[in-house]
C-alpha cells in the first residue's frame, strides 16, 4: 500500500458555469514513503490543484485521494487529520508570514495543533534548525529579514508541525542562485534526516536534476510521464513540446550522442558530464 | 554624447529606513553608459542592487547624489519627466501586478492613451506591439486567463505601445516556466533586431543573461564586472564568489581545464561547448 495514492482523481474548476475548466483527469499516482517526487509541467498543467489535492484543501470532482489507503475526505475527522499530516507550503511563502517575530511565525503551526508550551519550543528549535534559521534571529521582525531568509522561515513554519509528507510549492522560485542552493540543500538534508516523505513542484529542471528520487510530469491535467530523472530526461524532445526544457548539459551530450559519440545521455550535472568525458578520455588513451 | 542612452554618473542612491534610520546605499557611486541599440543583462544576487537601477533609469527614482541621463536629460529636472518616462519603459517581475484593464488590447492601450495619442494611431500601435510580443491573436481575451508568460509579454506589448527608445525589464523571466522564459526571451530580442530598442533586462538565469551582447555584474551596490559574456564567464571562480551561478557549459569546462585537459574553443552555449568537447574526444 502506498502512502499517498490518488484513484481517478478528477477535478473540474467552474463545473455548471461558460468558464468550465478541466484541471485533473483521470489522475492515478502513488507517492511511497521517504521519497522525494518532483512534479513538473508546464503552467496550468495541473500542479498546484494536485497539491492541493494531497492535503484536502479541494475536494475530487471525481475519484479519490488515499492516505494510508483510507479516503481522506471519508469523514471530517479524517479530513483534518490529513491537513496535518500532509503540510503544504504555498508558492512564495514568504508573503503569507504575519507575525511579529520570526519564532512565532514559526510557532504558530503546532500552537494550532493544541501542543504543549515546551513541546512548541522544541519543535520550533528543531525546524528553525533545519532551515539555518539561528535562535539569536527569533526575535527578529520576519519583514528585516531579506527574501531567501523570509522563504526558510515560512517553511519552517510548515516543518515545525512535524507533517508526514512535506509539499513544497515552487520553492525556489525568485531567489538567486545562493538562495536556491540553500534551499535545495535544506530539502534534501530534511529529508535525508527526517526519511519523511517530500513532494515538490518545480519548474527547474537543473533542480528536478539535482535531488528528485522519482519524476511525475503533468501535462493538460494528465500525467504525461513518471519515474526517475533518468526515465524522464532521456526524452528531451517530448518535453521540450510541452513547454519544458532539460538541463544545459544534458542538452550538450544528447548532441554528442547524436553526432556518433560514445557518450551517455544520461548527463544532467556538470559533475557528471565531467566523469562521463574522462571516462571517454581515459578508454582512449588506454587503446592508444 | 549622442548615441548614449542612458548615463549613470556617481551615482549614489539609498531607501529611507523606518523611524528615519539611515539605510546603507542600495546603489553606491555607480558610472555606466549604455548605448543605443545594445542588449544588456544585468546580474547580481539578491539586494546587489540591480532593482534599483531599473528604478534609477527612468526617474522612478532620482539619485541622492550624483546624476542620471536619458538622452541627455537628467532624471532630476521634473521638466523632462514625461519625456524621460516615454524614453524609456520599465516592466517589472511580476505581470500580475502591471495588468490594469479587463481586455488585452485595452491594457496595451492604457499607456499609449495616457500620452494622449490619436485614437487611429494608438489602434496602429496596439496591433503592431502586440504582433511584436506574440500576442495579437489574444487581443480580446481576459489578461487574468492567461498563462504567467502571456501576461508578462502584454505588460511589455503595454510599454512598446507607447514607442520608447529602451526598455528596462526587472526578472521579466522570474515567475514563468520554462516556455514563458523562452517567449519573453524571443519577444525581447526582436525588439532589439528588429525595431532597434534598448534592451536592459536583469535576470537571475545565466543562459538568458549569454543572449546578451554585454553583461553587467553588481555586487553589494557597487559594480564589478563588465564586459561581454564571454569575457565575464570567463572567471568561473569570480562569478561564483559572488554568488552567482555560471552556465553548466562554462563550469563543465573549467572543470575539464582545471584537471589538464586542453579544451579549446568556446563552451558558453550549447553547440559551441558540443563542438569544443567533439574536438578533444577527436584527439582522443
Amino acid at each position: 500500500m502506498s502512502l499517498l495514492q490518488t484513484e481517478n482523481l478528477s477535478y473540474i474548476y467552474g463545473e455548471g458555469t461558460p468558464f468550465r475548466v478541466t484541471a485533473l483527469d483521470n489522475v492515478n499516482i502513488e507517492i511511497e514513503k521517504g521519497e522525494l517526487v518532483a512534479v513538473i509541467g508546464h503552467t496550468g498543467s495541473g500542479k498546484s490543484t494536485l497539491m492541493q489535492q494531497f492535503n484536502g484543501l479541494l475536494k475530487p470532482t471525481s475519484g479519490k485521494v488515499l492516505l494510508d489507503g483510507e479516503d481522506i475526505h471519508s469523514s471530517k475527522t479524517k479530513t483534518l487529520e490529513t491537513r496535518f499530516r500532509v503540510g503544504l507550503c504555498f508558492q512564495y511563502p514568504e508573503y503569507q508570514l504575519f507575525e511579529n517575530t520570526v519564532y512565532d511565525d514559526i510557532a504558530f503551526g503546532p500552537k494550532n495543533m493544541g501542543l504543549s508550551k515546551a513541546e512548541v519550543d522544541k519543535r520550533v528549535r528543531t525546524a528553525a534548525k533545519y532551515v539555518g534559521i539561528p535562535e539569536h534571529a527569533f526575535e527578529t521582525h520576519p519583514f528585516d529579514l531579506s527574501g531567501g531568509e523570509k522563504r526558510r522561515v515560512a517553511i519552517a513554519g510548515v516543518i515545525s508541525m512535524e507533517p508526514e509528507i512535506l509539499i513544497l510549492d515552487e520553492p525556489t522560485s525568485g531567489l538567486d542562485p545562493r538562495g536556491r542552493e540553500q534551499i535545495l540543500s535544506l530539502i534534501k538534508n530534511y529529508r535525508e534526516q527526517t526519511g519523511k516523505t517530500v513532494i515538490i513542484v518545480s519548474h527547474s529542471m537543473d533542480d528536478v536534476a539535482k535531488i528528485a528520487t522519482k519524476v511525475i510530469v503533468m501535462n493538460n491535467a494528465k500525467v504525461e510521464m513518471r519515474g526517475t530523472v533518468d526515465n524522464v530526461f532521456e526524452k528531451s524532445d517530448r518535453l521540450c513540446e510541452i513547454g519544458l526544457s532539460v538541463p544545459q548539459i544534458t542538452e550538450v551530450f544528447v548532441k554528442l550522442h547524436a553526432m556518433g559519440y560514445p557518450v551517455s545521455e544520461k548527463i544532467y550535472t556538470t559533475e557528471q558530464g565531467f566523469a562521463e568525458i574522462k571516462k571517454l578520455l581515459k578508454g582512449g588513451e588506454a587503446l592508444a | 554624447m549622442s548615441d548614449t542612452i542612458l548615463k549613470f554618473q556617481n551615482v549614489t542612491f539609498r531607501y529611507d529606513g523606518d523611524e528615519g534610520k539611515i539605510l546603507p546605499p542600495a546603489v553606491e557611486d555607480l558610472s555606466l553608459e549604455i548605448k543605443k541599440g545594445e542588449f544588456v543583462a544585468f546580474l547580481g544576487h539578491n539586494g546587489s542592487g540591480k532593482s534599483t537601477v531599473a528604478k534609477l533609469s527612468n526617474g522612478l527614482v532620482v539619485p541622492e547624489s550624483g546624476d542620471v541621463y536619458v538622452l541627455g536629460m537628467n532624471t532630476k529636472n521634473e521638466d523632462d519627466d514625461i519625456k524621460i518616462k516615454q524614453t524609456v519603459g520599465v516592466v517589472f517581475q511580476n505581470p500580475d501586478n502591471q495588468i490594469v484593464a479587463t481586455i488585452v488590447e485595452e491594457d496595451v492601450a492604457f499607456g499609449p492613451e495616457n500620452l494622449g495619442i490619436e485614437p487611429s494611431e494608438i489602434r496602429r500601435r496596439v496591433d503592431e506591439a502586440l504582433k511584436v510580443v506574440g500576442m495579437y491573436k489574444y487581443r480580446m481575451h481576459e489578461p487574468h486567463k492567461l498563462s504567467g508568460g502571456q501576461k508578462q509579454r502584454v505588460a511589455i506589448a503595454g510599454i512598446i505601445a507607447m514607442e520608447p527608445q529602451c526598455i528596462v525589464l526587472d526578472e521579466p523571466t522570474a515567475m514563468l516556466d520554462p516556455e514563458g522564459r523562452r517567449d519573453v526571451m524571443k519577444a525581447m530580442k526582436r525588439l532589439n533586431c528588429e525595431l532597434g530598442i534598448t534592451v536592459v533586462f536583469i535576470t537571475h538565469y545565466m543562459e538568458e543573461a549569454c543572449q546578451a551582447d554585454r553583461i553587467i555584474v553588481m555586487d553589494d551596490s557597487h559594480l564589478v564586472l563588465d564586459g561581454t559574456p564571454r569575457e565575464v564567464f570567463s572567471d568561473v571562480d569570480r562569478i561564483r564568489g559572488l554568488g552567482l551561478d555560471v552556465p553548466q557549459t562554462c563550469a563543465l569546462a573549467k572543470m575539464l581545464k582545471d584537471d589538464g585537459i586542453d579544451i579549446h574553443g568556446d563552451s558558453l552555449g550549447v553547440d559551441e561547448l558540443v563542438n569544443s568537447l567533439a574536438e578533444i574526444l577527436n584527439r582522443g
